[in-house]
């Protein structure tokens, strides 16, 4: 059963590599369908989602390459 | 009526995507096949290949009955945490932050790994396992990308699996050919430029599951695509920069 346990952890650790910015982006998507709720226009919304997707890339990114290890 | 850049997007994606994957799983191949003989290497990655198959054509048509907007928040969110993934890491791996993925580095590991006597006669399960094991976990990734990248139906569907059909093909003809790994494949761009195709598909899946009508339709996934690539190459240098003052 040891390739099934190996399966797992690998398929999890997609999810896991950076929770930080799996829950920026999920701010970021929450936060483009608030705007489509509230009548704002897609344009809007879509700026929101990917404005919201490339700063949580960049804060991700940033903070790692400020790591030395 | 699908357009040509409704046919090679998913095709282009799923193909990207299925070389950085194959490239990976043949290395490991190769290595058991070197050191334990090829019968029960090969006989694995096929299990693992049929496997895969069935798993496509189980999941592939079960999609296409569930709720479209279900299949994009589901997809699209799938799609952004790959495809952000890679992006990250393709990221810091161009901008030296992480070492890159040396695919000498990993046969002569899987090789020492595998090191034993070779069975010439009888059921190797090491080797048989070994090879299983790996073409299943880089499989998976690639039979997910293609349902994803397919998501939309059997018009995007057919192209994404003849694109990572056909990395598969060319992966597999390119070790029969070398027999080496084949490290001089570009990886860490390739896995930059599928960072940059997932993430313009997740995104432009989940807007439309969440009520984002697009500007522009599908072809706004060019323009995204274009967004994200450019976001990478300049988060690249901003790394560079900041990794060499800490």
């Amino acid at each position: 059963m040891k390739w099934l346990r190996t399966l797992v952890d690998e398929a999890f650790s997609l999810f896991v590599d950076d929770r930080q910015l799996v829950l920026d982006a999920l701010i970021a998507v929450v936060a483009a369908a608030l705007v489509v709720r509230f009548g704002g226009a897609p344009a809007l919304a879509g700026g929101v989602l990917v404005i919201g997707l490339v700063a949580s890339l960049a804060l991700s990114v940033w903070l790692r390459s400020g790591r030395k290890d | 009526m699908p357009t040509l850049f409704h046919l090679l997007a998913p095709a282009v994606a799923a193909f990207l995507a299925s070389l950085v994957e194959a490239v990976e799983a043949l290395t490991v191949v190769l290595a058991i096949g070197h050191v334990r003989g090829w019968r029960w290497a090969l006989w694995g990655a096929g299990a693992a290949f049929a496997t895969l198959l069935v798993l496509c054509l189980l999941f592939g048509p079960a999609l296409t009955r569930i709720p479209l907007q279900v299949v994009q928040i589901v997809v699209g969110g799938l799609l952004l945490l790959f495809g952000l993934r890679w992006l990250r890491k393709a990221i810091l791996r161009a901008a030296g932050v992480l070492a890159l993925h040396d695919e000498d580095a990993a046969f002569s590991s899987t090789e020492a790994k595998m090191a034993g006597p070779a069975r010439t006669a009888g059921f190797d399960a090491v080797a048989f396992g070994a090879a299983y094991q790996i073409v299943m976990l880089e499989g998976i990734e690639v039979v997910f990308i293609v349902l994803a990248v397919g998501a939309g139906g059997s018009a995007l569907m057919i192209p994404a699996a003849l694109g990572a059909l056909a990395a598969i093909l060319a992966v597999v003809l390119l070790g029969m050919f070398v027999h080496r790994p084949l490290s001089r494949v570009p990886e860490n761009t390739l896995k930059l430029i599928v960072g940059v195709m997932l993430t313009a598909f997740g995104t432009f899946w989940i807007g439309e599951g969440v009520g984002i009508a697009w500007p522009f339709r599908d072809f706004m996934l060019l323009a995204l695509a274009g967004v994200f690539g450019a976001a990478a190459l300049t988060l690249i240098e901003v790394a560079k920069t900041r990794s060499a003052r800490a």
